[in-house]
């Protein structure tokens, strides 16, 4: 039964590792994946000598994904609880169908929304508040790179907040109701229901996100980044995987862009033990 | 029960309507025997139907050929009127495959994933190195006798083509080459309203100076457009692959270095004959001295580092940019769609530029010999090699050539005492872009759009002594490019034509060696070369922005100078020397 799995495993997820090699080769566009010179650890001593392109790209990675992925865990857990508790019932399902919509909206369209209400000169926003007179000038939001990081971060949060809920309130409809039962013949009221039967409830589940979650924190979404990257925001902006893209198809550098590529790799892995290791430590339990 | 048998109704629907979506797109445009369904043929109307004796143009019967070229407006070589004509004659039709984003990005992943053309477009001479180096295009000398009027027509250019190929064979060829005619190299830079202009009494702008108090001024008086959308003084495409580039590009507008001969890091010196590191350049750092002179005035459009084309053209559109920087290729269309709104007295015409430094001087171009932006080759995935060089060799004879740039006798052009004249027909089709590109025609000076640019045609004079394509003469080049409204414009500027500025400021040198002297871009200082670049990419806009420029600019030269960037130099200059000695052999 397991045959199916294993051989798709291998086939479109370990097999390909195989073009690994090209980080080790001077590989030529066009040519063998295997049929460059090996040259060793070549590209790798590169790119540590490059480091001032390694600190601002892996400042910036790590600071828009986990944060990211921090605030989308917590807001979404908290929209999660907020919309159970929600006695109008209809009015939590609009909001739970509204929170949700965004994660299907593509990163095309999402700029598209952000570029009409924010461009600083056409965008909707910046234009009533230079109208009204609270502003000489539009802020540059898309521009700027003081706002670069802050942008992503809400972006993110807005796109992932409603799936990530449905994911909570699918835990939470999976407390068993004599735990709740036996709080309130306790004397518990809701913020106790809350605090001493939901939230630890919902630990696991948050465990188990953040350890997934942990090992893609050094992938960013190649998309998003591609198109809010532009020539003046580009220092808080740049994340790997754009360097990475940049160095492969844009220079043709492809040993450089794979040797990066491993390297990423073998950082997301550990990441993903050490994050695993702390939940263990902290909530008992674990992924492995 | 009510309930669901609602909800089976609405999966059932949901179901068929998938289906049909399915099928349709499988479908595609025409049904499987490759002919346009009813409708199809409806709209496309008997000419496009049938070639010229009247004979159905069928894809079935046809050797069809995938390419790739830049924007193609036509799904099809067939849906251009000499496309069919070329269908007819020798049974092959090139599909076109869109694609919107960068072409060399996408050329390289083609190589890569192994899924390049038959017949491959290779913008730039790194892309096309790697093609060559990974053994993928056909040598024409291997076709030599199916290439007789080829190699006899680029004879004098054969040579510097087998340079780029650096392994002596000849493994690709360029359009539109040779090119002789200074009228079509005008390199004005900027396009602007013409009714601001006006307002100020048509003033000839030239100098970056002139440009800055003309735009101030402009900002203030033009606030909005039209329809109420606030102006912006200059505005350019800061978010393409291209739009940083744009903003070097004014260095090369004197006499000292040439037009359409220098990189983002390096340009060639007609002085010294030697390249030079751009960025050492005094020119170089007053170009950006002036854009960010601009946005410190607060005329250059904030929006611009996050605008491309389509947002500019937009702008161009509704007249909310008072002037464009460099894409004025958009202004015929932009200027249409003006006129459609009800504002004709808005269109754009084209205006030269020069640094301060450079007043006064000439503006020197280089004669094109190589134009590495278009060329193409064909690969070991053709399946008729010898078919498709016949046509190819035809395309190169004086028939080929007339065809390919000037049309089919009676449609686009009449004899009359021997001399070619344009029909009417043929000067509706310059004044709209829709209309050139479905005829299949290059059209007049700066025709970006020519769908059947993988053929090589010259910018030269035919057998009759004028230019193959009309369009290229002066009588007809403004008589038909130009609408009411920029003729007016260029009179009161007191031109006679609209290049006049150019043909009297502009000239032409033959530096074409130049061209053909690129670093492999994966050897140690082509790679050194790609980081410099990389270096100007991230800094150009900061610098524009920044309060204190001579900070910034040095804070980038900082950055630029960690790197070596005179071994790059040296090496061009070592090739331009090698290549030199063995272009001089060729020839002997």
């Amino acid at each position: 039964m397991l045959a199916p799995a294993i051989i798709c495993s291998l086939l479109f997820s370990y097999i390909p590792l195989s073009a690994w090699y090209v980080a080790f080769s001077e590989y030529h566009l066009g040519g063998s994946l295997f049929g460059g010179e090996f040259v060793g650890l070549k590209y790798f001593y590169k790119i540590f000598q490059d480091s001032s392109d390694l600190g601002y790209l892996v400042q910036n990675t790590l600071v828009i994904n986990g944060v990211s992925l921090a605030v989308v865990l917590v807001a979404a857990m908290a929209l999660a609880i907020l919309l159970q508790e929600c006695r109008w019932k209809k009015g939590a399902k609009l909001v739970q169908t509204v929170s949700f919509f965004p994660y299907f909206i593509s990163w095309v369209v999402a700029y598209a929304l952000v570029w009409a209400l924010l461009a600083v000169k056409s965008g909707s926003i910046n234009q009533f508040l230079v109208n009204a007179g609270i502003l000489k000038q539009g802020i540059n939001v898309l521009g700027e790179a003081k706002y670069s990081w802050r942008l992503m971060i809400l972006l993110n949060v807005w796109k992932s907040i409603g799936y990530n809920t449905v994911i909570f309130l699918s835990t939470i409809a999976g407390i068993p109701s004599d735990q709740y039962e036996a709080a309130r013949i306790d004397g518990a009221g809701r913020f106790q229901l809350i605090r001493y039967v939901t939230l630890p409830n919902l630990l696991p589940t948050l465990s188990v996100l953040l350890v997934m979650n942990a090992g893609w924190i050094l992938n960013s979404n190649l998309e998003q980044f591609f198109i809010f990257y532009n020539a003046t925001n580009w220092s808080r902006m740049e994340v790997l995987d754009m360097y990475i893209y940049k160095f492969g198809l844009k220079m043709l550098d492809f040993p450089y862009a794979t040797a990066m590529s491993v390297i990423k790799s073998f950082v997301s892995i550990l990441l993903l033990v050490a994050v695993n290791k702390v939940v263990k430590r902290i909530n008992k339990q674990s992924m492995f | 029960m009510k309930r669901g048998k609602v909800k089976q109704i609405l999966a059932l629907t949901l179901t068929v309507a998938l289906l049909g979506a399915l099928a349709g797109g499988c479908a595609g445009k025409n049904d499987e025997s490759g002919q346009p369904d009813a409708k199809e043929a409806e709209t496309m109307g008997e000419a496009q139907a049938s070639g010229e004796n009247g004979e159905a143009v069928s894809e079935k019967d046809l050797y069809m050929i995938d390419v790739m070229p830049n924007s193609p407006a036509q799904d099809s070589s067939l849906d251009t009127a000499v496309g069919r004509e070329l269908a007819e004659r020798f049974g092959i039709g090139f599909h076109y495959i869109e694609y919107n984003g960068d072409m060399q990005e996408k050329q390289a992943a083609m190589l890569a994933g192994g899924d390049y053309n038959e017949i491959q477009c290779m913008e730039k001479t790194a892309i096309s190195d790697q093609y060559i180096k990974a053994g993928v295009l056909l040598d024409l000398d291997d076709y030599k006798d199916l290439l007789p009027d080829f190699y006899e027509r680029f004879k004098d250019i054969i040579p510097y083509w087998r340079l780029l190929s650096r392994d002596g064979g000849l493994h690709l060829w360029q359009a539109p080459v040779p090119n002789d005619y200074l009228s079509t190299m005008s390199h004005y830079n900027i396009a602007v309203r013409t009714d601001v202009l006006e307002y100020y009494g048509w003033p000839n702008l030239v100098t970056a100076s002139d440009w800055i108090e003309f735009l101030k001024k402009a900002v203030k008086d033009f606030p909005e457009t039209y329809d109420g959308t606030p102006t912006v003084g200059l505005t350019l495409p800061g978010a393409e692959s291209y739009g940083m580039n744009l903003l070097a590009a004014p260095n090369e507008e004197g006499d000292t270095y040439a037009v359409d001969i220098g990189g983002v890091n390096w340009v060639y010196n007609l002085k010294t004959e030697q390249f030079e590191d751009a960025w050492h350049t005094a020119e170089r750092k007053e170009c950006l001295k002036f854009f960010h002179d601009l946005y410190q005035e607060g005329v250059l459009d904030p929006e611009m580092f996050t605008d491309t084309i389509d947002m500019t053209v937009e702008k161009m559109s509704n007249g909310s940019a008072i002037a464009v920087w460099y894409v004025k290729w958009n202004s015929k269309d932009a200027n249409q769609k003006l006129a459609a709104a009800g504002h004709p007295e808005m269109s754009y015409i084209e205006q030269p530029f020069q640094l301060d430094s450079q007043e006064g001087q000439k503006f020197v171009a280089a004669a094109l010999y190589t134009y590495p932006h278009n060329q193409w080759g064909v690969t070991d995935k053709c399946k008729d090699p010898e078919k498709f060089f016949q046509l190819l060799n035809w395309c190169c004879t004086e028939e080929g050539q007339l065809l390919l740039q000037n049309g089919i006798e009676g449609v686009h052009y009449e004899m009359q005492n021997g001399e070619r004249v344009p029909t009417e027909f043929y000067g509706e089709m310059i004044r709209d872009v829709a209309l050139l590109g479905s005829e299949g025609l290059p059209g007049g000076p700066g025709s970006e759009l020519y769908p059947l640019k993988l053929f090589p045609y010259c910018v030269t004079t035919s057998e009759d002594g004028r230019p193959y394509n009309l369009g290229l003469e002066q009588e007809y080049a403004d008589k038909f490019a130009l609408s009411d409204r920029e003729k007016e414009a260029f009179q009161g500027l007191g031109w006679n034509s609209s290049q006049q500025w150019w043909m009297d400021h502009g000239k032409l040198v033959d530096v074409t060696i130049v061209s053909s002297c690129e670093l492999d871009r994966t050897s140690d200082l082509g790679k050194i070369e790609e980081k410099l670049n990389e270096v100007y990419q991230k800094y150009a806009g900061q610098i524009v922005i920044a309060d204190d420029f001579e900070k910034a600019f040095a804070d980038m030269m900082a950055e630029y100078e960690k790197l070596d960037y005179q071994s790059v130099i040296d090496a061009r200059n070592t090739l331009l020397k090698e290549n030199k000695e063995e272009l001089a052999e060729a020839m002997k």
